[in-house]
């Protein structure tokens, strides 16, 4: 039985479990008992900062033990975390920044220009490199754990998520302390969870995979370690061991790189669970994976949306051969129905949409009320996912009803890249599409019409290199007389693949 | 450093630089610089990089040898090609 939200919980494993260890990096190990020192130290940091119950915070952080603390930090005063890809550009940093109305930012480091100007507009710079984490140790006492405490309850903000949207601009995805517990606690359960497990974790924590992975473990009392990158496979499968970790996370695109990079299929490492979650895996790339992977591991395959706070369903382990294809059944505290266009609920076998309701579905968008109606009614969330239920409520998806993007563990929308290059003067308009990639699900391909030149193109990527994280840049860029519309003058995105190779 | 080696190293600047960097101004990259920290190779582009060796260079990296200290900065990469040479 857990407490009302994570953060109380978390307070209740750190009185349970003091001396057991919580986090561990390459050069740090730390107890839950240090943590919560360090997060009550952090607190008063922010405090002095003026960030206060309500304020938003964005952190730009990558992986890191003191992301979790200044995580943790945020929701002990009551304040709502932003978390932002350690990758952004401070175009996008910024964007966000002025979207969720922040009271601080919290960054890995920051040049003086850009610190200089997000000061300017009123909001807090706090970059890592320059305050002494370690030393907040000493901090400690001037916050005393109870007495002064802001105590948030189920339906205090925690967290606003922001996902690639459909105007250009991302949405922020609000979350609450009831949402993220109850979604948190499921997890938990069919995860079975103890104190006893550890997970190397690779995955980014800003987004509600890696962020999920962080809470469900720590509010059981379980270690989480940051180790290793996805650049360097071999790494990640000898830290597992040296390790000793229990559990491993990834989605589609981490297995296929260790299958094929690493030595899993010829010494498979003995973890208790890995999941995978972020995307369809084919059924070729499953069968490699339980194929590789070592008889007591379970292989969990999950499927969910930050929409929906991280997860909608998951595949019992031993299910996996006779619902292969499937991505599970629904979470304890989730409702699936299938329905038509219309909105009505549609019967089992029959392909609609996925709507979703229950107390771990979002509660909006941050001021973006006209998009909270387009996904959200009357409890039930519009997921934009195609698919169907079998006779035992088994999720079948059938691919998305929208032009997101999926490369690897990221969804970008088009629009957002093609407001990048649209600033350019020599070009007069593009358009950007997914194309099929092996290993990454999708890439990146932008069709552009303007002046073709080498120098151009070279101007083109360094401009979207300057505005964009790496992930986000086209891997292929093609020069074309014109894009194909509709009579209204609206790009015809699902036929731009097929349509401009033909006409080339 | 001998003549390959210099080669060598012109030519995986070169490929960071333009590929990567997206300029051609070399005083952009340190050859002490880590890919991964300093952000200009992510998973997929160490993956590219492997890829470009092997063609340009015909270099093969197992996957035990696909660890930081072998390919994380331009120091990493000519010492791992010196001893895979050697």
């Amino acid at each position: 039985m857990f407490k009302k939200t994570l953060i109380d919980q978390f307070h209740y494993i750190c009185d349970t479990h003091a001396d057991a260890i919580a986090l561990q990096s390459y050069s740090e190990k730390m107890s839950y008992s240090d943590l919560r020192g360090r997060v009550l130290g952090a607190s008063g940091i922010l405090r002095r900062y003026g960030v206060r119950p309500g304020d938003r915070v964005v952190i730009v952080m990558d992986n890191s033990i003191d992301y979790v603390v200044f995580f943790y930090a945020i929701w002990e005063i009551g304040a709502v975390v932003v978390p932002v890809n350690s990758q952004a550009k401070i175009y996008e940093i910024k964007k966000i920044i002025n979207q969720s109305q922040a009271k601080v930012l919290l960054i890995d480091k920051l040049d003086e220009e850009s610190k200089r100007s997000i000061k300017e507009s009123g909001v807090g710079v706090l970059a890592l490199d320059e305050v002494s984490v370690t030393t907040m140790d000493n901090n400690q006492n001037e916050i005393p754990v109870d007495d002064d405490r802001f105590h948030v309850d189920e339906s205090t903000l925690a967290q606003i998520i922001y996902t690639s949207g459909t105007t250009g601009s991302p949405k922020g995805v609000l979350l609450s302390h009831g949402n993220l517990m109850v979604n948190t606690g499921d997890i938990v359960k069919y995860l079975k969870l103890t104190n006893k497990d550890s997970i190397l974790n690779i995955l980014p924590l800003h987004y509600s995979y890696g962020n999920s992975i962080l809470h469900t473990h720590l509010c059981v009392g379980a270690k989480v370690i940051f180790a290793g990158s996805m650049a360097f496979p071999q790494q990640v499968t000898n830290d597992i061991r040296k390790y000793g970790a229990s559990g491993f996370s990834g989605v589609p695109s981490t297995f296929s790189l260790l299958l094929t990079h690493s030595d899993w299929v010829s010494n498979p490492p003995s973890l208790r669970y890995i999941t995978q979650a972020g995307g369809p895996m084919s059924r070729t790339l499953t069968n490699q994976l339980l194929k590789a992977i070592n008889p007591r591991t379970c292989l969990y395959i999950m499927y969910g949306q930050t929409e929906a706070s991280a997860r909608i369903s998951w595949l019992p382990p031993e299910l996996l051969i006779s619902k292969t294809g499937s991505v599970g059944i629904a979470l304890e505290h989730v409702t699936v129905e299938i329905r038509d266009e219309k909105g009505n609920s549609l019967p089992e076998n029959t392909a609609g949409e996925l709507y979703v309701s229950g107390k771990s579905i979002m509660q909006g968008y941050w001021n973006n009320p006209q998009a909270t109606q387009k996904v959200l009614n009357n409890g039930w969330l519009k997921t934009g996912d195609l698919g169907y239920l079998d006779s035992d409520g088994y999720i079948y998806l059938k691919g998305r009803n929208s032009d997101m993007i999926k490369v690897g563990a990221h969804r970008i929308h088009p629009l957002e890249l093609e407001e990048v290059i649209n600033m350019l003067d020599f070009i007069s308009e593009c358009a950007v599409t997914g194309i099929d990639d092996e290993m990454l699900g999708q890439k990146l391909q932008a069709y552009v019409v303007g002046d073709e030149s080498k120098a151009n193109l070279f101007a083109l990527k360094k401009h979207c290199n300057e505005y964009l994280p790496a992930y986000k840049i086209p891997a292929k860029i093609k020069w074309v007389e014109q894009l194909p519309k509709t009579a209204s003058g609206k790009i015809k995105r699902y036929q731009l693949n097929s349509q401009l190779e033909i006409m080339k | 450093m001998n003549e390959v080696a210099v080669n060598t190293e012109v030519l995986l600047r070169n490929y960071i630089l333009e590929n990567y960097l997206f300029t051609d101004d070399q005083s952009k990259l340190n050859n002490a610089d880590s890919f991964l920290d300093s952000g200009i190779l992510d998973s997929m582009g160490i993956l590219e990089l492997i890829y470009f060796m092997g063609e340009e260079l015909s270099i093969k990296v197992l996957p035990e040898e696909m660890i930081p200290s072998n390919l994380d900065s331009i120091n990493n990469l000519l010492a791992f090609i010196e001893s895979k040479s050697s």
